[in-house]
């Protein structure tokens, strides 16, 4: 590996990855983080590989990350010289000679292509690059372009620009992207300047808290110690998103080109970068970006020529929610149980062993070098007045194509779930859940908020680390609340009593709620004891804990209503539930009987079968699998 | 798998990550793949090695989620329940096996042929409800293909 010491080296450096990025023969490219590969990307690309060796065709056959396109996965893109980008999917083993033999008679296999990209822009240097040399080759034209697809033509990739373009285990290829280019910048601006920047640009923490990250690094800068840290958390915490695993194993070297350059700025000597607890894949590639940079020279001693020096270790966590409190995830760096400690000494003043440290999360880091790279000033002007850049979003729950998507702040929810097609059996929307369990539940008329750090928290939710959980008709809020409530408890460290005590209570009589023999006095009682949470607990777990509660009754107190009256009007809550069957809609297929694990489906051939309620356990088997809905609880 | 251990694993654990207190969650994640649980014993062991009381050892292989105390069965089942999975019927798919193997979530079938464990988001949120068998993610599962899985085990 070539060491890199001074700019021009970089570019040297820039111009091998190009090569290798848009070579003279086909590059073929496979998503390749683990969500791709559960579903069988690594079999796509060995399969790739030896068909391109069986024919002699010659061709780099390339693993990247995640593409976003996650009902499209496997996703397979092909580059050639003077003809279009074109991204192709699903892709199985089975249709690889298929689609090798489509690519070397015609150039595109027009039935399995998704979209063509003529040029591309790339953020960092900030131009386009144009695959296609002429006009658009005829073979080409029936294939939509990029911009006319509309899940991607609202995106705005600023973390995500990387992801699924290059291969994350190559450092050549980030660095052709623009990669350290602001690191290298940044080591010739004052650290004093480094914090102004990152302070106009006015990013703001993407864990949930939303501090201004400028004042975060600033109050470590200041804070009096030999020795400083600089730590990144990567582990995702919140149930029901998987951004954070993604970025990791898509793009690892735009982590740690931001950390980097905010140990400059703050003047911490070593760092860490906390990754959740089996993500495996995300280690392999943060271990490897680490020490291929070491490599290089952009780590370790006097760091491009500049005096300054700075180590940093991916470490994998041991798996625990709390750990995302900044205290608890040090008390698990030092090898001890991740619990918090109350924060009157701020851990930018005694953090890590007892010295200054600053703890980001794994976006904002992310955001660091295009900040430095395009300007303060550009990036401020995306977003709104006082939420700046992009968010990116993990969009799942009750949602026809859940998926990964980059959108800049300011966006309104409404249009973030279109991007995933719309509700599961086109049902109606209910309530989104925004901002994990730390978060809250809000009504159907909220998709016209926009992606806000203070519009959302007004209205009782907040941003959190961007998980937006569309819940349609059929969910149950109690039943929502319980579950947030019940993982609360489990992941609740046990050290303060309000947090402790106050969740164990507040299921016992959320399972009131939903055995419908919950009363007013209990609501009253769930209210005043979420208010001692708030005020009594040690973190922000307990604190924010109530939330889900709270935001629930606020939106759909009818709900709780018609619990405490028996009713479960979603026909979720299994103690209020009993099934049927609709004989208008039943299409009389057997599937229910079939299977039905207790045969409490019983009927004769040929005629709607109906459910004996004696043998009846609820499981949810048979709903399940009808087809036209006509199981009713 | 049995109480049986080998000091040596240990023993290349530790000098793996150093025998230093911070790396005691690194060294009990390496013992926890080689063995696939954390004994007594092995505290015991490793808190001679390392220096540290075996309170403090025990209470950090206790408190993460990523260990585990007790021998496991041949295959893990992981049942995912995050919230996204939750929606779409993870908690019912855990109902099931654990009808189906007759054994509570946490534990582990009399053959030690299966581990029961429910799991909190494992980022494959896109493709819910999951259950992951060892080393592999089956995506979209429904109480009839998950019966099936465990036959395919079996």
């Amino acid at each position: 590996m070539m060491k890199i010491s001074t700019k021009a080296d970089l570019e040297a450096v820039r111009e091998k990855g190009g090569d290798l990025l848009y070579p003279p023969y086909q590059r073929i490219m496979v998503g390749m983080a683990t969500c791709c590969i559960a579903r069988g990307a690594d079999k796509v690309m060995s399969t790739l590989e030896a068909e391109v060796k069986k024919k002699g065709i010659t061709a780099s056959v390339v693993p990247v990350g995640c593409m976003g396109l996650c009902q499209s996965e496997p996703t397979v893109e092909v580059i050639q010289r003077g003809k279009p980008k074109v991204t192709y999917g699903p892709v199985s083993p089975e249709d690889v000679p298929d689609f090798i033999q489509a690519i070397v008679n015609e150039g595109v296999d027009k039935k399995r292509a998704l979209f063509r990209t003529d040029s591309e822009y790339l953020l960092l240097q900030g131009e386009s690059y144009r695959y296609i040399t002429g006009a658009v080759p005829d073979a080409f034209k029936g294939i939509p372009e990029y911009s006319e697809i509309p899940t991607l033509k609202k995106q705005l990739k600023v973390i995500l620009r990387n992801s699924g373009s290059i291969n994350p285990e190559s450092i050549e290829e980030y660095i052709a992207r623009g990669g350290y280019f602001s690191l290298s910048k940044a080591l010739r601006m004052k650290p004093e300047e480094v914090i102004e920047e990152v302070t106009r640009a006015g990013l703001r923490g993407r864990s949930g808290g939303g501090f201004l990250t400028g004042s975060k690094w600033l109050s470590c800068r200041k804070a009096e110690g030999a020795v400083k840290y600089v730590l990144c958390n990567a582990s995702e915490g919140d149930p029901g998103i998987g951004m954070h695993k993604s970025i990791l194993e898509s793009d690892p070297h735009s982590i740690l080109e931001g950390i980097i350059i905010g140990a400059y700025a703050i003047g911490a000597q070593a760092g860490y970068i906390y990754i959740s607890s089996g993500y495996l894949l995300g280690v392999k590639r943060m271990e490897k970006a680490v020490e291929d940079a070491k490599a290089s020279g952009l780590l370790g001693k006097n760091i491009l020529n500049s005096g300054f020096d700075f180590t940093v270790v991916a470490k994998e966590g041991g798996g625990a929610y709390v750990c995302g409190e900044s205290t608890a995830l040090m008390a698990s760096l030092e090898g001890r149980m991740g619990e918090p400690r109350p924060k009157y000494i701020h851990t930018a003043e005694k953090g890590l062993w007892e010295s200054p440290t600053d703890l980001n999360n794994l976006e904002t880091w992310a955001n660091v070098p295009v900040i430095i790279g395009k300007g303060a000033q550009w990036y401020s002007k995306i977003g709104t007045a006082k939420s700046k850049g992009t968010k990116v979003i993990s969009l799942s729950g009750n949602i026809k194509e859940p998926c990964l998507v980059e959108v800049p702040m300011g966006t309104l929810l409404k249009d973030i779930i279109e991007m995933g097609n719309g509700i599961v059996k086109d049902r109606k929307l209910k309530a989104i859940q925004i901002g994990g369990p730390a978060g809250g539940v809000l009504p159907a008329e909220s998709a016209s908020l926009p992606l806000d750090f203070d519009q959302l928290s007004q209205a009782g939710s907040n941003l959190g680390s961007g998980g937006l959980i569309v819940l349609d008709e059929k969910t149950c809020m109690v039943d929502v609340a319980k579950y947030f409530l019940t993982f609360l408890r489990e992941e609740s460290c046990g050290k303060c009593v309000p947090c402790r005590e106050g969740l164990k209570k507040l299921i016992e009589l959320m399972e009131r709620m939903s055995l419908g023999i919950g009363t007013k006095e209990d609501l009253a009682l769930m209210q005043e004891l979420s208010l001692a949470m708030e005020k009594g607990s040690l973190c922000d777990l307990g604190k924010t804990a109530p939330h889900i509660f709270t935001s629930t009754l606020r939106y759909f107190k009818d709900e709780y209503e018609a619990h405490m009256d028996g009713k479960c009007p979603a026909g979720v809550c299994k103690d209020l539930v009993f099934y049927s069957i609709d004989s208008g809609i039943c299409t009389v297929c057997g599937s229910c009987m079939r299977v039905c694990p207790v045969d409490a489906v019983v009927g004769e051939e040929k005629k709607v079968p109906s459910i004996d309620l004696k043998k009846c356990i609820k499981c949810g088997a048979c709903v399940e699998v009808c087809e036209v809905e006509a199981i009713k609880a | 798998m049995t109480d049986h251990f080998e000091e040596k694993e240990i023993e290349s654990a530790v000098k793996k990550f150093g025998a230093k207190k911070e790396a005691l969650i690194s060294i009990l994640q390496e013992i926890q793949r080689k063995q696939g649980f954390v004994s007594e014993e092995m505290v015991l062991c490793l808190s001679e090695k390392l220096d540290i009381p075996v309170s403090q050892i025990f209470g950090v292989a206790s408190y993460y989620r990523a260990f585990s105390t007790q021998p496991q069965g041949r295959h893990t089942i992981q049942v995912c329940d995050g919230t996204s999975c939750h929606l779409q019927g993870g908690s019912n798919l855990l109902t099931r096996l654990e009808r189906e193997l007759k054994v509570a979530e946490k534990g582990t079938t009399e053959d030690l042929k299966f581990t029961l464990e429910k799991v909190r988001c494992q980022g494959y949120c896109h493709v819910g409800p999951t259950v992951k068998i060892d080393d592999t993610v089956h995506g979209s599962v429904t109480q009839e293909k998950v019966v099936k899985l465990i036959e395919e085990q079996k």
